[in-house]
């Protein structure tokens, strides 16, 4: 499994950042090359059982290893496949400090549990830069238009209906509503079918979907769609609006940051490029977990990934029928794409725009303005189709230069750094951005998704009671896995 | 990436509200992009099934990849999509992305969107660098492999096995790999034995070849 093959295919990455990006982890320094050294199977020793093992180092997973220690369980080893801390959040290095965030990045209003761990970790807030007209482009066509917060053009009678549908639809259990079975037998898709919604709308919505999810209407679960919208107040406005939703508000130093911060105070507890292939005996007192760095024991693993990796796992002795079925028929096809254009200065507000862009029919779903809180440099950070657009990074830079000069200007023509991250073919660590879930998917196998399965506790914001799916969820899971952890350590 | 993580943002308000708020020459520019719009919606392809818009994300328009690394899908042979998506769907082909996406087909949509992908007009992937020796390499080792048996003349495709012609260069070469080092299988085992008789370099030159070749039977 070559996770560094291909990296980040960027012209300005490819040389620098992997040293860059292992620098970044490097900054938390020494703490990660001590471990590094060890490759002996430490339970041999007979002193290197953990108490907790955590797999995965992203936010999930280092969330709830620092809730370990600071209650006081110290033999906590998280264990993480790269060679960096931070999962599905990246910092592209622009220089001097600058960072874009190929990853997640936004977080919104009732987002508090990431809110309040940022505070905690020192790590500031600022609003997204919406000020302005967006772009729309079709064809040779471009029309500019402010639309105050980023909202969408869902009609307001479809809105409405939506907010109380999915009232009844509880995030973390959207399979015990009372209509979940007839819910769940329609997609997203279907229902707005039924609701007789014209071209345009359905245009719209889409779009939107493509971006929250990956996936089109038809692809997404009715009863998955609305146990999203319920984590966001029932309002699809919140979910999908910069000013009052839940993209108002970027961390200062990019989302990694929070990662990069647990992992320096965790220390050695952290291990990266410790893929894990196979889990013995979870249904025993000591488990055993094989790495590719060595054998590690402990008495409760948290498993903070995705099920789709979970799935890539062997399991000793199988897992049960409906846990194994859960993670291999969990959804990975919403990799997500995105780019990062940058320039000397954010020049497209001189013009009152506010540097989005909508593309109807081309390579590009979405952009908008990226720029640090100084806006000393201009970024433009895109969502692209990777299948409409070429790999090769040059191409890729220059097909899209093409389509922000139609809409920003000429200026836009001349970036001075270019990055690229397309999750899909990055390594074999993360496999899909968001899990579309289908129809049929929440009724037949919800309950197993963060039920504990021996000594396996499962984490990862897919298994969050609210804001599944986002950087917050991910926090979300982390706080339970540990409590889990710490309950099931104390009745042991 | 993930979802909110991600954003989203303006979505189109598009329609009356355009017409009717811009004066003068945002007037004339409004109407010209409502027209263009519709024009946009209005040429989406009618009779594709309603799982495709899905397939697009990797797959390109109409399964007309324009990326190197993903498969081009238009002008498949229907029968070899179909075989591709069911082996997804029980594990005999792998891939954590395709393979859930497969499983929650019916038999039926697997059929339907096999044949829409077949009958789409097969177009060139990403365009390949110009390199005339690897090129010449590569024709070398599809002549000496007698690719052109199983695959067709031109490599054009045969209800047997796909169309290589014009497919993206980076996703060739992963699957000559993948049948080296047996993740991928071909239930004949031909592709597997004959990919690990390739060197690394053969690949590549084969993957070149291939990739620029016109995706189009000859008339």
């Amino acid at each position: 499994m070559g996770f560094d093959r291909d990296v980040l295919s960027s012209r300005a990455l490819k040389r620098r950042s992997m040293l860059r990006a292992a620098g970044a982890v490097a900054a938390t320094g020494a703490l990660v090359s001590g471990a590094r050294a060890s490759v002996v199977p430490e339970g041999k020793r007979g002193d290197g059982v953990r108490d907790v093992v955590v797999i995965g180092a992203g936010l999930s997973g280092l969330t709830a290893a620092r809730d370990l220690v600071r209650a006081g369980c110290e033999k906590v080893l998280v264990l993480e496949a790269r060679d960096r801390v931070g999962g599905r959040t990246f910092n592209h290095d622009l220089g001097g400090g600058v960072i874009s965030e190929g990853g997640g990045e936004w977080i919104g209003p009732s987002q508090t549990a990431i809110a309040d761990l940022a505070r905690e970790l020192g790590v500031g807030t600022f609003d997204s830069f919406y000020a302005g007209k967006s772009v729309y482009l079709a064809g040779e066509t471009s029309f500019a238009q402010d639309n105050g917060n980023g909202g969408t053009g869902t009609p307001a009678a479809i809105v409405g209906k939506l907010a109380d549908l999915a009232r009844k639809v509880t995030s973390g259990t959207p399979w015990t509503a009372a209509d979940a079975a007839a819910l769940d037998r329609i997609s997203f898709g279907d229902w707005l079918a039924q609701q007789g919604v014209g071209a345009e709308d359905l245009f719209s919505i889409g779009r939107s979907t493509r971006l929250s999810f990956g996936v089109p209407p038809a692809s997404l679960s009715f009863l998955y769609y609305l146990s999203v919208l319920n984590s966001s107040d029932c309002s699809v406005e919140k979910l999908e609006s910069m000013k009052g939703g839940a993209q108002q508000t970027r961390l200062v130093g990019g989302s990694q940051r929070l990662s990069q911060e647990m992992a320096r105070a965790l220390g050695e507890r952290v291990r990266l490029s410790s893929p894990v292939r196979r889990i013995s005996g979870w249904d025993r007192d000591l488990v055993e977990i094989e790495t590719d760095r060595g054998l590690v024991r402990a008495r409760q693993v948290i498993a903070a990934l995705s099920p789709s990796l979970c799935n890539r796992i062997a399991f000793d002795p199988p897992l049960p029928a409906g846990r194994a079925e859960l993670q291999r028929r969990w959804p990975a096809h919403a990799p997500m794409r995105k780019t990062v254009h940058v320039y000397p200065r954010p020049f497209w507000r001189e013009a009152g725009l506010n540097g989005q862009i909508l593309q109807v029919d081309g390579p590009l779903l979405w952009c908008c303005d990226n720029s640090p809180p100084d806006a000393s440099l201009g970024v433009i950070n895109a969502f692209v189709e990777p299948g409409r657009l070429p790999a090769d990074p040059k191409a890729a830079e220059a097909v899209l230069s093409q389509i922000y000069a139609q809409a920003l200007g000429e200026a836009a023509r001349h970036p001075v750094q270019f990055h690229d991250l397309d999750w899909g073919k990055l390594d074999d660590w993360s496999l899909s951005c968001t899990s579309p879930l289908p129809a049929g998917f929440l009724t037949a196998l919800g309950p197993h998704l963060s039920a504990p399965v021996g000594r396996l506790l499962w984490a990862g914001t897919e298994t969050a009671d609210i804001w599944s799916g986002a950087m917050d969820g991910a926090v979300r899971a982390g706080h339970r896995a540990a409590l889990q952890a710490l309950g099931a350590l104390a009745k042991a | 990436m993930n979802r909110k993580l991600i954003l989203t943002g303006g979505l189109l308000a598009v329609g009356l509200v355009v017409a009717t708020t811009a004066v003068g020459p945002g007037l004339i520019r409004g109407q010209r992009f409502e027209r263009a719009f519709k024009q946009e919606l209005a040429r989406s392809d009618g009779d594709a099934p309603d799982l495709s818009p899905t397939c697009v994300h990797c797959h390109g328009a109409a399964g007309a990849a324009q990326n190197s690394r993903y498969a081009a899908l238009a002008g498949q042979p229907a029968a070899y999509l179909e075989a591709q998506l069911q082996a997804f769907a029980d594990g005999r082909r792998s891939s954590p992305q395709m393979g859930p996406l497969a499983a929650s087909l019916t038999s039926a949509q697997i059929k339907e969107l096999a044949a829409y992908y077949a009958r789409q007009a097969p177009q060139p992937s990403e365009a390949v660098a110009q390199d005339a020796a690897l090129q010449r390499r590569g024709e070398a080792v599809v002549t000496a492999r007698g690719c052109a048996g199983c695959h067709g003349e031109r490599l054009v495709g045969t209800p047997a096995a796909p169309r290589l012609a014009g497919q993206g260069e980076a996703y060739v070469a992963d699957q000559l790999a993948a049948f080296q080092h047996g993740a991928r299988k071909d239930p004949t085992g031909a592709m597997n034995s004959l990919a690990g008789q390739l060197s690394a370099a053969e690949i590549q030159a084969a993957a070149h070849y291939v990739a620029g070749l016109s995706p189009q039977a000859a008339r």
